[in-house]
């Protein structure tokens, strides 16, 4: 288990060093805001606040982990392609790409607690532009290419306060560089090209409560199996530091050093349990990014993001004898108004995801799910993205912390 | 069981990248989604020289391909020469006859006229920095003996060849026993110009012509057979002068005059080109003015630009050499390209001078004019600078 374990994170982490070009949008903010609330919510549509179990892991809501049995280790990776075109064209690229690694244990499970450790990709940028324009004097070829973003590590703990009420806390280091790098080929004139990098440094929280059976609560026995969760985090100061540097002449300048803002976000959501075999899953994420600051000062091109999804699950039957009664599947579609304001038009994401959850014995399971997407218009001089995205998940579970009664 | 999804999942990692998809090469979709900012822009910024300051420039290289000797209206030239490394096998010998061929190669005022200079010999060693004509005539009994061994007057063509005489075998005789006896000593030969109306230049020891570079001839004796020795190591330099009143006869002016020399240092304001900056060009242009120009057409009609350093030396390498080009209006335009000094006065690294200077400084006499910062703004000196800002 512990060379397929290290194998898999190797493989996990090799993809992630390549690079490759992307949408243009995440040329703006911080890139694109990655929601990965774990291998099964990705499947999902990215549902997962009022996920309570102990075969999987939350990673949206640290209150989710309070019904863990055994460590979890969990690890993904993407592969994303993505076709971004416009009225003029159309391009096509394909990244590979770390989603996290996350690791669980419990410490107490009479009291619900557990901690868990995780590092997570929060942003992502790339992008790869290439553009000839006629200068009164001849003509520029100008490349831009955008690469980076920002991850987190972040510390969990889980606390049952009821049987019913759960809590969480996170804590999360929020780190990261974005880089943008953009080169002049003249014709008549010696070439520019320099280089501007931003990085980010500053911790962060996120508080989840998760409230299940409900219908007890409320005396409705057809609502035994709903479960709520709430998820909120305040506003995180980054530091943010900005500098230029010019290949040329091999300088250097600190172009402005200050903070920049992860806004106030709150998410909501609910699952509910059908007859012992579906689960239904819906979630709803805010983000305030209008108000936020990059160097003291709002961005016009954000605007306050949302997204709403819905998932189901056909829950595995665990104590089947077949392999593919075990196996979970899983439908999922989700609509997001992105924090991308361009051009004064607010760009929007809708897709649908699809996976399955394959038992690997009493070793762990292996997810594999797939999402559609399709954001932007082709109109206002924008562009439409549409995504083909394959994500492989593991998650891993071993005994750890075993206490054995004194003879 | 395990072993399967094993192998699943690890053809799963290294298949997939190879299957899904293509990968472009960057183009053009999306630029107009990126913020206008990104986009490289190209700024013009015209900087114009301040002030200058013409001065006089003493070179001391003994390794140019040639020394020159003459006077031509106030301009004056005096000429050294030595014969050096000769063979130690020149012992008791007798010397008939000696002379010294060289070959012209440059002139500098009227070619029909006669060059003539009267030779003496050397006291003291000629290499160092502070020679020139004034201490050459300031210090005369300490440099050279006042007796003039050889006169020479003839009128010659660029690329004859002149035959000067040694009468005073005695002194051969010491040079070539230099390398046997400590006790004598070889300073080399003065060549004092005493013509009025032309400067004559010869080819030295590094001239790339090996059949122009100074010789000596010795015919001599020894054991009762007559022998002939030819001689071609020699080292040379020349100094030259010319009052600044006479040179700078525009103070308004930038002065490039070879021979001598004079260069201008030029002073500009750089401040409309902000820190940082890319520098994609930077062209300094000047206006010949002909009127106050003596240019040959021996010379290279070209000039040199170098960079100072902040103790005000010249820095090295030296930038680069002008093209020339007519404009409408029939001005000669002088351009360099000074790109990667402006680079260096954005930063901060350099001052924002330029040492001008002509091309072939030391192997012509030609005067180069140029109109000054306070001509007119089609004249004067500029550099066209064109940069992005980020």
């Amino acid at each position: 288990m512990k060379t397929f374990l290290k194998s898999f994170i190797a493989c996990t982490l090799i993809p992630s060093l390549l690079f490759g070009g992307g949408s243009s949008y995440s040329r703006y903010g911080i890139g694109d805001l990655l929601y990965f609330g774990g291998n099964r919510a990705y499947a999902l549509g990215g549902c997962g606040i009022a996920t309570l179990h102990s075969e999987y892991l939350n990673q949206f809501n640290p209150a989710g982990l309070s019904k863990l049995l055994i460590t979890q280790f969990s690890s993904a990776f993407e592969n994303n392609t993505i076709s971004s075109s416009t009225r003029y064209g159309s391009s096509k690229y394909n990244t590979y790409g770390f989603q996290s690694f996350f690791i669980a244990i419990p410490i107490s499970i009479d009291n619900g607690i557990a901690l868990s450790m995780e590092y997570t990709p929060y942003s992502s940028v790339a992008y790869a532009i290439r553009r000839t324009t006629v200068l009164p004097h001849g003509t520029s070829t100008n490349t831009y290419y955008g690469t980076g973003g920002i991850a987190f590590l972040g510390v969990g703990l889980s606390l049952s306060l009821t049987d019913n009420l759960h809590l969480g806390l996170k804590v999360a280091n929020y780190f990261g560089k974005n880089e943008q790098y953009i080169k002049a080929d003249y014709d008549v004139y010696y070439d520019a090209d320099y280089e501007r990098s931003t990085y980010y440094n500053g911790f962060g929280t996120t508080v989840g409560v998760l409230y299940e059976h409900i219908g007890k609560e409320l005396n409705i026995p057809s609502l035994e199996t709903l479960s709520l969760g709430l998820i909120f985090s305040p506003p995180t100061q980054l530091s943010a530091n900005d500098i230029a540097y010019y290949p040329l002449y091999d300088t250097t300048v600190t172009k402005r050093k200050g903070n920049s803002e992860l806004p106030f976000s709150f998410g909501i959501g609910a699952s509910y349990v059908l007859k012992n075999t579906y689960q239904l899953l819906t979630d709803f994420h805010y983000q305030q990014w209008a108000s936020a600051k990059h160097f003291g000062r709002v961005n016009q091109d954000l605007r306050n993001a949302f997204r709403f999804a819905l998932g189901v699950e056909r829950l595995p039957q665990f104590r089947q004898p077949s392999f593919w009664q075990r196996t979970a599947y899983r439908l999922g579609a989700y609509y997001h108004a992105t924090y991308y304001n361009i051009h004064g038009r607010g760009i929007d994401e809708y897709g649908f995801t699809a996976g399955i959850g394959l038992p690997l014995g009493t070793l762990g399971k292996l997810d594999v799910a797939f999402q559609y997407g399709v954001r932007g218009t082709t109109a206002y001089d924008l562009q439409r993205d549409t995504f083909y995205r394959i994500s492989l998940g593991v998650t891993v579970r071993e005994q750890w912390f075993i206490q054995f009664e004194e003879e | 069981m395990k072993q399967q999804i094993s192998l699943i999942v690890f053809l799963f990692l290294f298949v997939l990248p190879i299957t899904d998809g293509c990968v472009e090469a960057p183009n053009s979709v999306g630029s107009d989604v990126l913020p206008s900012t990104d986009s490289p822009s190209l700024q013009v910024a015209t900087l114009v020289a301040t002030d200058h300051e013409v001065k006089q420039f003493f070179s001391n290289t003994t390794l140019l391909n040639m020394f020159c000797v003459g006077k031509y209206q106030l301009y004056e030239a005096w000429g050294f020469l030595g014969f050096y490394g000769f063979p130690d096998t020149f012992t008791n010998i007798s010397v008939r006859n000696a002379f010294i061929r060289l070959k012209a190669r440059y002139h500098f005022g009227d070619s029909a006229s006669t060059i003539a200079f009267n030779i003496h010999r050397l006291k003291k060693p000629w290499f160092g920095d502070s020679l020139s004509v004034d201490s050459l005539k300031l210090f005369a009994n300490d440099y050279y003996d006042a007796r003039t061994i050889i006169t020479f007057s003839q009128t010659l063509g660029d690329s004859e060849y002149a035959y000067v005489d040694i009468p005073d075998t005695h002194m051969v005789r010491l040079w070539l026993q230099t390398t046997n006896d400590s006790l004598h000593y070889n300073y080399g030969l003065l060549f004092e110009p005493t013509n009025t109306s032309i400067i004559m230049g010869f080819s030295s020891y590094y001239a790339t012509d090996t059949s122009a570079i100074p010789l000596l001839c010795v015919e001599y004796e020894k054991n009762g057979t007559q022998q002939t020795f030819i001689h071609h190591l020699s080292t040379s330099r020349y100094v030259a002068s010319a009052p600044y009143s006479f040179v700078v006869t525009d103070p308004s002016l930038v002065y490039a005059q070879n021979g001598v020399s004079y260069r201008t240092l030029l002073r500009f304001d750089i401040s409309s080109v902000p820190n940082p900056s890319i520098i994609n060009s930077a062209t300094l242009t000047f206006v010949l003015n002909p009127v106050h120009s003596i240019l040959t057409r021996a010379a290279h009609d070209s000039i040199l630009v170098s960079q100072v350093n902040v103790d005000g030396s010249l820095s090295f390498p030296w930038l680069t050499y002008s093209t020339v080009t007519t404009d409408s209006l029939g001005n000669k335009i002088y351009t360099v390209d000074i790109r990667s000094a402006v680079a260096s006065w954005v930063r901060n690294r350099y001052p924002a001078h330029i040492v001008v200077m002509g091309y072939g400084e030391s192997s012509t006499f030609d005067k180069f004019a140029f109109y000054g910062p306070s001509a007119p703004d089609a004249l004067k000196p500029r550099i066209e600078v064109v940069y992005t800002q980020r």
